[in-house]
């Protein structure tokens, strides 16, 4: 009966990894701009924040675990973090591991479509640079946005926080 | 007092906006004559030349490159194929690294020169031609007509990650018109790309 036992929990600690693993595997939606600024519209989050990256990209690599964090720290004060990989879409299985490494469980985005068409959509004034942020609040209106400077977590919270305003 | 702090915060916060928002690069807009055209610079085999001894007699193409980007890996079989098409028309399409050798040592003079490319690939020292014309990324056009007025800024195609879903070619549009001797009026485009590593700034 004891050795029952013990097999039952060497079988559990085999398998439970795995289903951890499969439970925590990121989930990364390809979306196209139009797809993409309808979830922006039907968000009814208190602040939406929008971070463009892509696993290329140095300064994006570096300033992710700050929106990471953000989203953890803010979202009682409704503010929801959205990430969108500008990678390729053969590079799915890079951003996915990207993301597992950063610990990020939550479903982020690939964009898919026209690179020009894309960016205009977003913003006019977006050259296309990366990393690129954009604070969007309930009514979708841009409160906030910059481009091509990472920033580190203080002047992140900051910037949040000044469009969290009333 | 509490007003005044609020107010000198608020104001910080502006600074901040509008020195994120200037720190920007600028395409130079287009009509612009190739700025500095005695400007010293290597090719890749470390002979010199000027930006204005790069030039073709009906035109030219600069696009800026990298030896490590994944946009660049994926134009250079087309790259190559439009530096026939516009050398067959004296039109010098020139490829340029303005990226921090020394920092990303994948960049190095050596490892383009290993490329074999058959087209002019130089090294931008310092950045001080991107800078000029306000490049950032690559791969990163800017397409000068004979009189070494500025035609076009962007981007090559409409599909970087694929060529077979390619809907829009941009930089062969232009090369056409340059051969054709009509003013090019393709639209500056804008794309996604590798951010260019200047020097003091990373990748």
């Amino acid at each position: 009966m004891n050795r029952i036992w013990l097999y039952g929990i060497i079988l559990l600690g085999l398998v439970l990894p795995v289903r951890l693993a499969w439970a925590q595997e990121p989930v990364v939606n390809e979306v196209t701009i139009d797809e993409f600024l309808q979830i922006l519209q039907d968000n009814d989050t208190a602040l939406t924040v929008v971070n463009f990256w892509a696993t290329w990209c140095a300064p994006c690599i570096e300033e992710f675990p700050y929106f990471v964090q953000l989203g953890k720290d803010l979202a009682d004060q409704g503010v929801e973090v959205f990430f969108v990989s500008m990678d390729f879409e053969d590079e799915k299985p890079a951003v996915k591991a990207f993301l597992a490494e950063q610990g990020y469980s939550s479903t982020s985005y690939l964009r898919t479509g026209k690179d020009h068409e894309f960016i205009t959509a977003i913003h006019g004034e977006w050259t296309g640079v990366l990393p690129a942020t954009f604070l969007y609040t309930q009514n979708g209106s841009l409160a906030d946005f910059w481009q091509g400077t990472p920033v580190d977590y203080e002047a992140l919270k900051e910037r949040v926080l000044g469009a969290l305003q009333p | 007092m509490h007003k005044w702090y609020r107010l000198l915060s608020l104001g910080v916060l502006l600074l901040l906006s509008v020195s994120l928002a200037v720190a920007q690069p600028q395409e130079l807009p287009l009509g612009t004559t190739l700025p500095l055209q005695d400007h010293a610079i290597q090719h890749v085999d470390g002979t010199q030349t000027t930006i204005g001894g790069l030039t073709g007699a009906n035109g030219t193409v600069f696009i800026f490159w990298s030896n490590n980007c994944r946009w660049s890996d994926s134009y250079e079989a087309r790259v190559l194929a439009l530096h026939e098409k516009a050398a067959e028309h004296s039109i010098a399409l020139v490829l340029i690294n303005a990226n921090d050798p020394e920092a990303f040592p994948q960049e190095a003079a050596s490892v383009g020169l290993s490329k074999n490319y058959p087209m002019p690939y130089v090294m931008d020292a310092g950045s001080a031609f991107a800078q000029a014309v306000g490049a950032f990324r690559t791969p990163h056009v800017f397409a000068f007509d004979a009189l070494k007025t500025l035609v076009y800024t962007g981007t090559i195609d409409d599909s970087p990650g694929d060529p077979e879903n390619v809907q829009k070619t941009y930089l062969q549009d232009v090369i056409r018109q340059l051969s054709e001797g009509t003013n090019p009026n393709v639209t500056p485009t804008k794309a996604f790309g590798c951010r260019i590593k200047f020097q003091g700034v990373g990748g």
